[in-house]
């Protein structure tokens, strides 16, 4: 009864929304690795340490600098205990050296110095954590581990309380691996890039002889036009998608989106009825310096660490390249087998041509007007 | 050197002092003078500040569901009522062993709740679906619903939320359910209708708690508001405040007033002593800057400093600070349309659509603004968004 009671009271509370900003709890860990040595630096929040540790004796709400050194050997067992650096089979041995405090947004941490006795000669660490998870879901540690080569920043959570971390160089396989599926990811569900490749692809199957187009005769010749136009249209964009990257040119994401819907728009309409005089790779090559800022656009979202920028860009392009080559790969063999049909010719070239036309300028009359 | 030129460069020197002595007070480690130092006041003891309730704050049983939940509930109320987001995370792990457990409606209503202060509204939602599926009379489970409907901007849904309440058991807190309707869709005959009901039910019967009472009086000082009744919003804040002086909540409603009216001094002294929440750091800073910059360039090096931590951690959920400093503080106005357009697409509160509104008109985005109006008129949002912005009209 007790607990309907406190629902009913709660119950008003429910309508509030969602409430306004909060800070979680978080502690903060820096972990440095030089010259085979370890030191670690912790802030821990006072008042997370008071959920598990009595730190406030004399229970009067206030705690101060006498409790808190009292508490010392408490507090740093129970922090040890949370906190595992493993080599293999080998845990490394956390020893305290320090204690002071310091001040965040949310009030005053404990600062714990720490030194780690590990094996020698060690290539990679798994670094376990579960500060606080027993008694705080919501918790997060946020690390930032530092080694001569690596700079690399990670979140603990309940769900996440483990990771792994090479000492001799970035970890740069996971964060190109990582950046190339978002490349892949983004190209596959950008319809606008993929429609205005198709728009770019669905003629070049077919070879002009007046007065109409006839299918081409080997297989070879379409692949060479095609991989013309991608090279072009791939290099463009790589191009802007850096310039914007690394902050050296950009321009407004709005028109560049509207600019794309265009791009969509006129490329399949010139399919129906060329409207440039000009080869099909120079307006791959054209329109692909401005789909090169919606890539840019995307990666932004991303929020890349300025270590690792250059291979974050690497491996989103090479992403985007690879999502490519796939959706030619599918596209072309069907298109040159079904070229000569009249469904092709026809309703393929024609009405299919006609319908990107109509999406290419609602999705242009959407992001301008 | 022009006088101009001078004292372009007075300014950045101070702030540069400003940046360099507040760096080291907030960012560097240190040992205090004295043992007897108060390094810390625990929010628990700040809560319940000359009272003699104290939380229970041992862990419960882990095999009592019944006890679980009690405390559960405590540390929501607490998380809800002095901003304390810690407490959600107590709250959750108390109640982790039967997080899953679909048959305890109870454990399913926290599981919602903590679920919407992750900012997964959507997955709140479908929590409490299944729960009135099982229970349709769950009244608190309806509420919460009602609640992250409004944050999603569904207000048909509201509304149909608010009937089943008042079918339940009419009252304050249905009227007050509808009450939000009418705001949103700027009803004005509603407005008046439910506002009068309301008052004269606050005035009349006395068997609300303060917790209700406050979130009422919140509600009835927006439907003064936008019924341009500025002086009986301000008492209704007022009254709210009265109820409980250390209510955060009440306090950044009352600030907000402030600032909408220009009153930037009334804001500051309002939220002065809360520098450790964000929510009134953002406001404090903003308020500052129109009266002292010395005060506004120390409060802005603490905001930053908060502001990096905050997204060390998870961007998603402060969204609607970030377009707010943006806008307001950075003047940023092309990233702050970016924060408040995404903001808008997770979360459409008033403010939140008076943010992205406001950042669309400085960026005079044809783009967004289509995509706002088409969605206003979807779904019957009528706010007058100049009366909702804070004081710089766009």
């Amino acid at each position: 009864m007790k607990v309907l009671s406190l629902l009913f009271a709660i119950s008003f509370l429910l309508l509030s929304g969602n409430g306004y900003a909060h800070k979680s709890s978080d502690s903060y860990l820096k972990i440095n690795f030089e010259n085979n040595k370890w030191n670690i630096v912790w802030d821990i929040a006072i008042r997370d340490l008071q959920n598990v540790i009595n730190i406030d004796e004399n229970a009067d709400g206030k705690v101060t600098w006498g409790e808190v050194k009292f508490s010392r050997p408490f507090i740093e067992s129970y922090a040890i205990s949370k906190l595992n650096i493993v080599s293999g089979e080998d845990y490394c041995v956390l020893l305290p050296s320090d204690l002071k405090l310091n001040r965040h947004a949310d009030g005053a941490y404990v600062v714990l110095y720490l030194i780690g006795n590990c094996s020698k000669n060690v290539s990679e660490v798994d670094v376990k954590y579960d500060l606080f998870f027993e008694v705080d879901k919501q918790h997060r540690g946020l690390l930032n581990f530092k080694t001569k080569n690596v700079d690399s920043s990670i979140v603990f959570s309940p769900t996440e309380p483990m990771t792994k971390v090479s000492l001799v160089k970035e970890n740069w396989m996971q964060t190109f691996q990582q950046y190339f599926v978002e490349g892949v990811w983004h190209i596959w569900i950008g319809y606008d890039h993929i429609l205005f490749l198709l728009s770019l692809l669905i003629p070049m199957v077919l070879v002009k002889q007046y007065p109409v187009m006839v299918g081409a005769e080997d297989f070879k010749s379409s692949f060479w036009v095609v991989l013309k136009v991608v090279t072009a249209f791939t290099i463009a964009h790589s191009i802007t998608l850096s310039l914007s990257s690394l902050n050296l040119f950009s321009i407004n994401i709005v028109i560049a989106e509207s600019i794309i819907a265009l791009s969509v728009a006129l490329a399949a309409l010139n399919n129906i009825r060329p409207i440039f005089p000009c080869d099909r790779w120079i307006i791959g090559f054209f329109f692909g310096l401005i789909h090169g800022f919606g890539f840019a656009s995307v990666l932004a979202e991303l929020q890349l660490s300025n270590v690792s920028l250059g291979l974050s860009l690497l491996g989103f392009n090479a992403g985007v390249e690879i999502g490519q080559i796939l959706i030619v790969a599918v596209f072309l063999p069907i298109a040159f087998l079904v070229r000569n049909t009249w469904v092709y010719q026809r309703l393929v070239v024609q009405l299919g041509s006609f319908l990107i036309v109509l999406v290419g300028t609602f999705w242009f009359v959407e992001r301008t007007f | 050197m022009t006088k101009n030129k001078f004292h372009h460069v007075v300014i950045l020197l101070t702030l540069f002092v400003n940046c360099f002595v507040l760096n080291v007070a907030f960012s560097q480690p240190f040992v205090p003078a004295a043992d007897d130092e108060v390094v810390e006041v625990l929010p628990v003891y700040q809560i319940f500040r000359g009272t003699k309730k104290v939380i229970k704050q041992e862990a419960p049983n882990p095999k009592s569901v019944t006890e679980s939940l009690e405390v559960a509930f405590q540390y929501i109320e607490i998380a809800r009522k002095y901003n304390e987001p810690r407490y959600y995370g107590l709250a959750e792990s108390v109640i982790s062993p039967w997080w899953g457990d679909e048959s305890d409606l109870d454990v399913q209503l926290i599981k919602a709740i903590i679920l919407q202060f992750n900012h997964q509204f959507i997955e709140a939602k479908q929590v409490l679906d299944k729960v009135l599926v099982k229970k349709p009379s769950y009244q608190q489970a309806i509420l919460s619903r009602s609640s992250i409907n409004l944050v999603l901007g569904k207000y048909n849904e509201v509304e149909s939320d608010c009937k089943k309440i008042d079918v339940i058991q009419q009252s304050l807190i249905s009227l007050a359910c509808f009450a939000q309707i009418s705001i949103v869709q700027n009803d004005k005959y509603k407005m008046k209708t439910l506002s009068k009901k309301i008052d004269s039910i606050l005035f009349l019967q006395n068997n609300y708690n303060d917790e209700e009472k406050q979130w009422v009086l919140h509600i009835l000082s927006d439907l003064k508001y936008f019924d341009n009744d500025k002086k009986s919003s301000r008492e209704a804040l007022k009254n709210a405040l009265e109820i409980d002086e250390y209510s955060l909540d009440s306090r950044l409603k009352f600030a907000d007033y402030f600032l909408y009216q220009g009153e930037f001094q009334m804001a500051f002294d309002l939220l002065s002593d809360f520098q450790n929440h964000v929510s009134a750091l953002i406001r404090l800073v903003y308020a500052s800057s129109h009266f002292s910059s010395k005060i506004h360039n120390q409060l802005l090096v603490k905001l930053n400093l908060q502001v990096d931590e905050l997204k060390r951690r998870d961007i998603k959920m402060h969204l609607r600070e970030f377009a707010f400093i943006s806008l307001y503080i950075d003047k940023d106005y092309e990233l702050g349309l970016k924060y408040a357009s995404e903001n808008w697409l997770l979360q459409k509160e008033i403010v939140d659509v008076a943010l992205y509104w406001y950042a669309i008109e400085k960026n005079n985005s044809q783009y967004h603004r289509a995509k706002l109006n088409d969605w206003k008129s979807k779904e019957n949002f009528n706010v007058d968004l100049q009366v909702a912005m804070y004081y710089e009209s766009p």
